[in-house]
């Protein structure tokens, strides 16, 4: 998911993170938002074009849907 | 906080002046007066000239929550005695090749144990990243959840754990 920082749902996301692809809040047991797992935007072009297996082995197939 | 027993009462000057009597209403305003005054500056302690809001000569404070600025802490006042080691949050991130994680703002205990070990902890000092020249093992930090990640630039998956407080 593109950070878009004038986007209200990145209110909590630190602003030099804008334009990156966010692929996870890490959340603590309360709730909160304790970090941010994020890729560039080129990673995640590339990343694009893999397959599936391709992916799998990168480990981001789970993430396939946030880029 | 009960208010005082006794109202506080005006007595306006055409009542004491040289031709008022001294009646039951004067009186009974002076004394009135007195009682809200008595218990207004600390009914239940023992009086004293100057009473320091210690809890014997009056009431001690209740501060507002959040009104316990930086300013009223002496530099060298916090001690590790009074810092909390308990632990809020605890978890873990994977941190995947080319991926960053940014914790958000925390004190918390940091251990990296993923069997990449490809991750270097990287400060944004005047404009850019700057990393650590070794992987990221361990340590406690201190994050303001901006100027501060993890960046996984090797082939292969690192975990991080930590601990927060």
């Amino acid at each position: 998911m593109l950070i878009d920082k004038t986007n209200p749902e990145f209110n909590d996301v630190p602003s030099h993170l804008d334009g990156q692809i966010l692929l996870e809040r890490t959340v603590s047991p309360d709730g909160q938002a304790t970090g941010w797992l994020t890729i560039s935007s080129a990673l995640a072009n590339e990343l694009k074009a893999k397959t599936d297996a391709e992916l799998e082995a990168t480990g981001y197939l789970k993430y396939k849907s946030e880029m | 906080m009960a208010a005082p027993s006794k109202s506080y009462t005006l007595i306006a000057d055409s009542s004491i002046d040289a031709d008022s009597p001294i009646d039951v209403t004067l009186m009974t305003r002076i004394r009135d007066n007195l009682i809200h005054l008595e218990e207004w500056l600390g009914n239940g302690y023992t009086a004293a000239q100057d009473h320091d809001h210690d809890g014997v000569n009056s009431k001690t404070p209740v501060l507002a929550d959040l009104s316990v600025t930086t300013a009223k802490i002496a530099a060298t006042a916090v001690t590790g005695a009074k810092v909390s080691k308990t632990i809020a949050t605890s978890g873990s991130q994977a941190i995947l090749t080319g991926a960053t994680w940014t914790p958000s703002a925390v004190v918390g205990n940091f251990i990296n144990v993923g069997s990449a070990g490809t991750t270097a902890l990287e400060l944004y000092i005047s404009g850019a990243w700057h990393a650590s020249e070794a992987q990221f093992v361990g340590g406690l930090l201190i994050t303001d959840g901006t100027n501060m990640r993890f960046n996984n630039t090797g082939a292969g998956t690192d975990t991080i754990y930590c601990q927060t407080f």
